[in-house]
């Protein structure tokens, strides 16, 4: 092979130049609900841009960001836990407990103490309670499947998934509940017959059966 | 090289047991049980998820004399030439940026150092992926002091609180998500009483020891 010049400066090529810039002061995407807090450590939060899901986790002073097209997302998967009920218990057991043993303590200023500690477990009770039950999310692309842990309580998770799957669709086309289905099955048999059978799953039940088609409510009403 | 497309089918997989679940999870909008662990679940795929997975191309051996090889692969032949640099890349190493340029990956890593030869932290070439907080750092270092149990702090913080706040003053404007100087202002304010709290105290012990006081 002849010989290679070296190369030129780099000045003039840049991959750089096919992001987009956003105006100053000015950012071109929308906060979904939802957000994930480890003290003031980490934190999570996602984002829909014009063309892509920004997926933003601080740790510390590093703020990282993941962008997934809208196009890439194959799909979003949302398995509700216990998480919140097993929390909402102990927090229950510890403002029981302390409140019962400032109701039986004697000596006033150690009564007020104990009762103070059970109100504020009784407060985290509540806030737990409030915020409602917990999930997580996770949304898959050809690459492989990626947590979104921002999306950990379902009211916003399934608000925040609403918009993502509308957005979605608007890039991918819509593809109807049956033939979704259908073709996930036939999948699954394919898969079966090349496995000789093996993980093949028994017929799910429905909790609750759902009383409206999916197709009668917009991407968004759906979640 | 045309992509391929391999055998593997399009299989939702519940994260918690890893069973492959059915069709009837899918798009129901309605918590399902999941066939192996039980855990409710809510899926939707999309029309990319049928879509088959392409694999990366594979670069052909070079078979003859005439054939140009690789600059990175002599063994390999060579496909198409680095719009850039000029090298002749194979199939591996063709990075097709699209509207006809292809580069080499000598030339992306050139790209993301940047004109000074030196990594970029904010950026990989590809645009921002990561970004440092620095205000959010001033502000914490010249924070701490105040709280007593980090006063020593405050000696080696000051510095570090204005040079942050000088060198990095521009950067929280930047990125896609701009940020006001509010916390560089606050720090280098807060910087600035210390300095002026440490020569107050440097004064007073002064004075003492030259009126005689201690």
């Amino acid at each position: 092979m002849a010989s290679i010049d070296p190369l030129p400066p780099a000045a003039s090529f840049s991959v750089a130049e096919a992001a987009a810039t956003p105006g100053k002061g000015k950012t071109p995407y929308r906060r979904l609900p939802g957000r994930t807090a480890i003290l003031w450590i980490g934190r999570g939060r996602l984002y829909l841009g014009d063309d892509h899901l920004l997926k933003v986790e601080t740790f510390f002073f590093v703020e990282n960001y993941k962008r997934f097209a809208y196009g890439d997302i194959r799909s979003l998967l949302l398995r509700q836990t216990a998480r919140g009920m097993i929390l909402s218990v102990v927090l229950g057991v510890l403002a029981l407990g302390f409140g019962a043993l400032g109701w039986v303590t004697d000596n006033a200023a150690g009564r007020w103490i104990l009762l103070g500690i059970a109100a504020f477990f009784a407060a985290l009770l509540a806030v737990n309670l409030v915020r409602g039950g917990t999930c997580r999310c996770q949304l898959v692309t050809a690459i492989g499947a990626q947590p979104l842990p921002s999306l950990n309580r379902t009211r916003p998770a399934r608000r925040a998934l609403g918009l993502l799957a509308e957005r979605i669709t608007a890039v991918q086309g819509e593809i109807p509940s049956h033939e979704a289905a259908e073709r996930v099955d036939d999948a699954l048999r394919r898969y079966s017959e090349q496995t000789g059978g093996a993980r093949n799953p028994a017929k799910p039940e429905v909790v609750p059966p759902p009383t409206q088609t999916p197709e009668a409510k917009t991407p968004e009403e759906r979640w | 090289m045309p992509p391929v497309s391999f055998a593997p089918q399009p299989l939702l997989v519940c994260d918690r047991c890893a069973t492959i679940l059915p069709g009837a999870v899918t798009n129901t909008f309605e918590p399902v049980a999941c066939p192996g662990c039980r855990a409710l679940l809510v899926a939707q795929v999309f029309p990319a998820f049928f879509r088959p997975i392409a694999v990366g191309a594979a670069a052909e051996n070079v078979l003859s004399q005439e054939d140009a090889s690789c600059f990175y692969h002599p063994a390999k032949k060579a496909v198409v030439p680095c719009t850039r640099c000029g090298r002749f890349l194979c199939a591996l190493c063709d990075i097709d940026l699209g509207g006809n340029r292809h580069v080499c990956p000598g030339c992306v890593d050139a790209a993301r150092r940047g004109p000074t030869g030196k990594q970029d932290a904010a950026t990989d070439g590809l645009g921002v992926q990561r970004r440092v907080l620095y205000d959010s750092m001033a502000l914490l270092i010249a924070a701490l002091p105040l709280t007593l149990i980090f006063w020593w702090l405050s000696f080696f913080g000051v510095p570090v609180v204005l040079y942050l706040s000088i060198r990095y003053w521009n950067e929280p404007r930047r990125g896609d998500f701009p940020r006001t100087r509010v916390r560089f202002v606050i720090a280098a304010l807060l910087a600035v009483l210390q300095i002026g709290g440490w020569i107050t105290l440097g004064v007073y012990y002064y004075q003492r020891r030259t009126h005689g006081l201690d």
